[in-house]
């Protein structure tokens, strides 16, 4: 049976959430494996057999984390998350199948992004129904906080852009190999958003990312 | 439960090995069994909150009509919901689908 790589970044800032998280994907029989890119390594490590655990001695921050999740996993497809979002139990088995290599990245559709201020178990549902997708042209809001894939379809980002705009790079990386983006229809993914990207500290990477994304994007044009 | 998994990091800038001061815990229990969890409902049937504030109250609810007109999603309002945002103003909470 073919299986996902399930890969999560964490600095640990929503720890209810990220600890929800991993729950449904060592429950989700699709996921074969689940790696955590640990940027900040306390005492804690989740203690099941399908996770890997890389605790880094400094933050490498999420895009570079991405690629090293990628590096790292075992199987043909993937799934990178936010950890701070909630999805349903059985999310990853629906969509297995849709991750070929003949598409493009799989995202987040916007509306169905919905900002909670913290965990609420009422959010905690189980997806009885197939996944749905649309294609889409533009990276809109919140389509990299759950984001899905062949391996085929990832592109290694650039290591001077760092937090943002990593999933603008795949999406038009797949966008000049001909590949068609898509998002998620209709399932709620729930989230503190930004629980770690708006620290302040990060705003002069902000900067950065920026200029160097947009530097890529001169190039290309 | 079965003991973590966990890989020494292969980059430079990552730990070799595992530090031996990380000792391992266990995972949280699962507070709800998946096959007992609601069913997932539609993202468009679930009702979300969008907050703004602005200096005078009736800046905050254009800001709010101004979302909803412009919203390409066409949401529909449910109910808003005034609040004190101390120096700020005022706080207005749209509740949509």
């Amino acid at each position: 049976m073919s299986k996902v790589s399930a890969i999560i970044p964490t600095l640990w800032k929503a720890k209810d959430f990220t600890d929800h998280l991993v729950d449904v994907l060592v429950e989700d029989v699709s996921v074969g494996e689940i790696i955590i890119i640990d940027n900040a390594p306390t005492d804690f490590l989740y203690n099941h057999d399908k996770v890997s655990m890389f605790c880094l001695e400094e933050n490498i921050y999420v895009n570079p984390s991405w690629n090293l999740g990628i590096d790292e996993s075992s199987y043909d497809k993937f799934i990178i998350f936010n950890d701070d979002i909630i999805i349903p139990y059985n999310f990853v088995s629906q969509l297995e199948s849709l991750l070929t290599s003949d598409k493009g990245v799989i995202g987040i559709d916007a509306p169905s992004v919905i900002k909670v201020p913290s965990f609420d178990g009422e959010n905690i549902t189980f997806l009885d129904r197939k996944i749905e997708l649309k294609p889409t042209t533009n990276r809109d809001w919140g389509f990299g906080i759950a984001m899905a894939g062949h391996r085929n379809s990832y592109y290694k980002i650039p290591e001077n852009i760092r937090i943002w705009y990593g999933d603008d790079y795949l999406t038009q990386m797949n966008n000049e190999e001909g590949k068609v983006n898509y998002v998620i229809d209709d399932i709620p993914i729930f989230t503190k958003m930004s629980a770690t990207s708006d620290l302040e500290e990060f705003s002069e990477i902000k900067n950065i990312d920026t200029l160097m994304y947009d530097r890529f994007v001169k190039r290309k044009e | 439960m079965a003991k973590a998994k966990v890989k020494a990091a292969p980059k430079k800038e990552i730990t070799d090995t595992v530090d031996e001061t990380i000792t391992r815990e266990e995972v949280k229990e699962t507070k709800t069994e998946p096959e007992k969890a609601p069913p997932t409902p539609k993202a468009s049937n679930v009702e979300k909150t969008e907050s703004f504030t602005a200096a005078f109250k009736n800046d905050a609810h254009s800001a709010v009509d101004h979302f909803l007109k412009h919203n390409t999603d066409n949401p529909e309002e449910i109910s808003r919901e005034e609040s004190d945002a101390g120096d700020a103003g005022v706080r207005v909470t749209l509740t949509y689908k």
